[in-house]
């Protein structure tokens, strides 16, 4: 085994361990700097300009505020604070609810949705660079075949950094916070000087439903799903926090308010264009020159969070035990290989993006909420810590087969009572849509069915290491 | 000395990792059941302030907009 695969070997393992405080980095100030850096990225701009499609400014940012409160305050209860108190990941303390395999299925199932994202913002890279040409040479390079050409290229791109090693992704990644502070900045700037947010406000959504109370309310859900998609980083970086509140109240500051500020702006500029692309905005709104250096600083952003999400999900693949032996090179091109055929329905993915919002809704909101009921309720937040590291079926954790059939039951019978209330993909609601969110339901029916069957099932049967 | 044995004694060689990352991990474990925790819990009022948060800023916009808009 060569030195960089060991190196990883070496770090899977090493990342497992519980971060003690002598080795936690982050106060209060230094986590809110960097979740802040995290959350403010260009999926802001995507998901403010999707909010845009339903609802005005005024609307997009209450509706912002308002769902993503409650999915990052559910979600840092489901991972931060037990990550803060015990040192370890949302995903290894998913061990106590999901069991053993169980965890290592969810793993896989995250990975789909980072997928998803990787297209996406893959497919955003690939449009601006068309949009730069498009305006250099004064020829339409817009057809099907070079969005996909120039997003395969991108993919390339991106996997080439993931290779070369955390090093390089860390220099990408310092280079991030900066740059979209600069965009961001200028974008406030031109927007103020050319028209005025009094004049965004007044200005209509850009394809609403009939129904005002129904567009609030879908921008809400989608508000949810942008809170709900953190799920997998936040808690790696609350195990860094020295105390619980450094932990948790950077997550509102970054997550909600400083991320509500971007999704605001990407609103705005797609109001004010009439566009809810950022690719197709930056160029009309900022200008030629400037609109160019927009466009290639965020593609530089979206290239390098794509190599962070490359990296970070394929270190988790590799807990599977029929990829830690594997090659870097293999585990990332098992990442990579759904990524390539995904980009030839580039537009399409692009285009409906707000389906992996709701797909995010449909996978973490269940997982948080069968979380806090496991942590606070049943486990009164006390973890036998030995369970999760012993990997034979003598670990309580171990449940059945390495699976909680009950978490399992849940988990799948949310997924109709989701669309019971709202179809994520093609945003289709039924009339129950008016009286309770799709993803709020999903919650409730979650926590009850969790706890009643641990109690009947699990507890009663002595399964899960319950006391 | 006895918790940490114990430790070693219910895990050794069943956390599919290295000996070296398997011995800093018994020492870790030792040190987080002798404290019971690596972190102090939240304090009640972040609680209090987090319940409020939840709702003031989550759950009334929500019912606010459904009586105002629908």
């Amino acid at each position: 085994m060569s030195k960089h695969e060991s190196s990883i070997n070496n770090e899977v393992q090493f990342d497992l361990l519980p971060i003690m405080k002598k080795d936690r980095e982050y106060g209060f100030r230094d986590y809110s700097f960097v979740i802040t850096g995290f959350a403010v990225a260009t999926w802001c701009f995507l998901i403010g300009g999707t909010l845009a499609l339903f609802v005005d400014f005024k609307l997009a940012i209450i509706a912002s505020i308002s769902g993503n409160m409650i999915a990052i305050i559910l979600l840092s209860m489901s991972t931060s604070l037990p990550s803060a108190k015990y040192g370890i990941d949302g995903f290894t303390s998913s061990i106590s609810y999901l069991g053993h395999n169980g965890t290592k299925a969810y793993l896989v199932l995250n990975a789909i949705v980072t997928v998803g994202w990787t297209i996406v913002l893959c497919t955003l890279v690939s449009r601006s660079m068309i949009q730069i040409l498009n305006y250099l040479t004064g020829s339409d390079f817009s057809s099907n075949f070079y969005v996909i050409l120039f997003g395969l290229i991108v993919a390339l791109l991106c996997w080439f950094v993931t290779l070369k090693g955390p090093h390089l992704i860390k220099i990408m990644s310092n280079i991030v916070v900066p740059v979209f502070l600069v965009v961001i900045v200028v974008l406030i700037v031109i927007i103020s000087q050319s028209v005025g947010w009094g004049e965004i406000a007044k200005m209509p959504a850009l394809e609403p439903f009939d129904d005002p109370w129904l567009n609030f309310l879908i921008a809400f859900e989608l508000s949810l799903g942008a809170g709900f998609s953190w799920w997998p980083n936040i808690g790696g970086l609350a195990r860094i926090c020295k105390t619980s509140r450094a932990a948790f109240w950077p997550n509102i500051l970054g997550l909600v308010f400083a991320a509500t500020v971007g999704t605001g702006l990407g609103a705005a500029a797609a109001l004010l264009v009439g566009d809810s692309d950022p690719a197709s905005w930056m160029i009309p709104i900022c200008g030629g020159a400037m609109g160019i250096i927009a466009l290639l600083l965020v593609s530089i952003a979206n290239i390098s969070a794509n190599s962070i999400m490359i990296y970070t999900t394929s270190l988790g693949l590799k807990q599977i035990k029929a990829l830690f032996r594997q090659k870097w090179f293999i585990v990332t091109a098992v990442y990579m290989a759904p990524t390539f055929i995904g980009l030839f329905w580039s537009n399409m993915i692009y285009d409906n993006f707000y389906f992996i919002l709701g797909l995010a809704c449909l996978i973490y909101c269940p997982i948080s909420i069968m979380a806090v009921v496991d942590f606070f309720i049943l486990r009164k937040q006390k973890w036998d810590m030995r369970q999760f590291y012993n990997k034979t079926p003598g670990s309580s954790f171990y449940f059945w087969k390495g699976f909680n059939p009950v978490a399992l039951f849940v988990f799948i019978t949310a997924t109709p009572v989701y669309y019971l209330f709202l179809d994520p993909i093609t945003l289709e609601y039924t009339p129950y849509f008016r009286y309770a969110t799709a993803t709020g339901a999903v919650a409730v029916y979650c926590a009850v069915v969790y706890y009643i069957l641990s109690k009947v099932i699990s507890i009663k049967m002595r399964k899960g290491g319950y006391e | 000395m006895e918790n940490r044995l114990s430790v070693r004694e219910e895990l050794t060689g069943k956390t599919e990792m290295s000996p070296e990352n398997e011995n800093d991990l018994f020492e870790r474990l030792e040190e987080i059941e002798r404290d019971g925790k690596i972190a102090d819990p939240l304090p009640k009022a972040d609680w209090i302030a987090i319940a409020v948060t939840f709702f003031v800023l989550g759950v009334f916009p929500l019912l606010y907009y459904a009586i105002k808009l629908s």
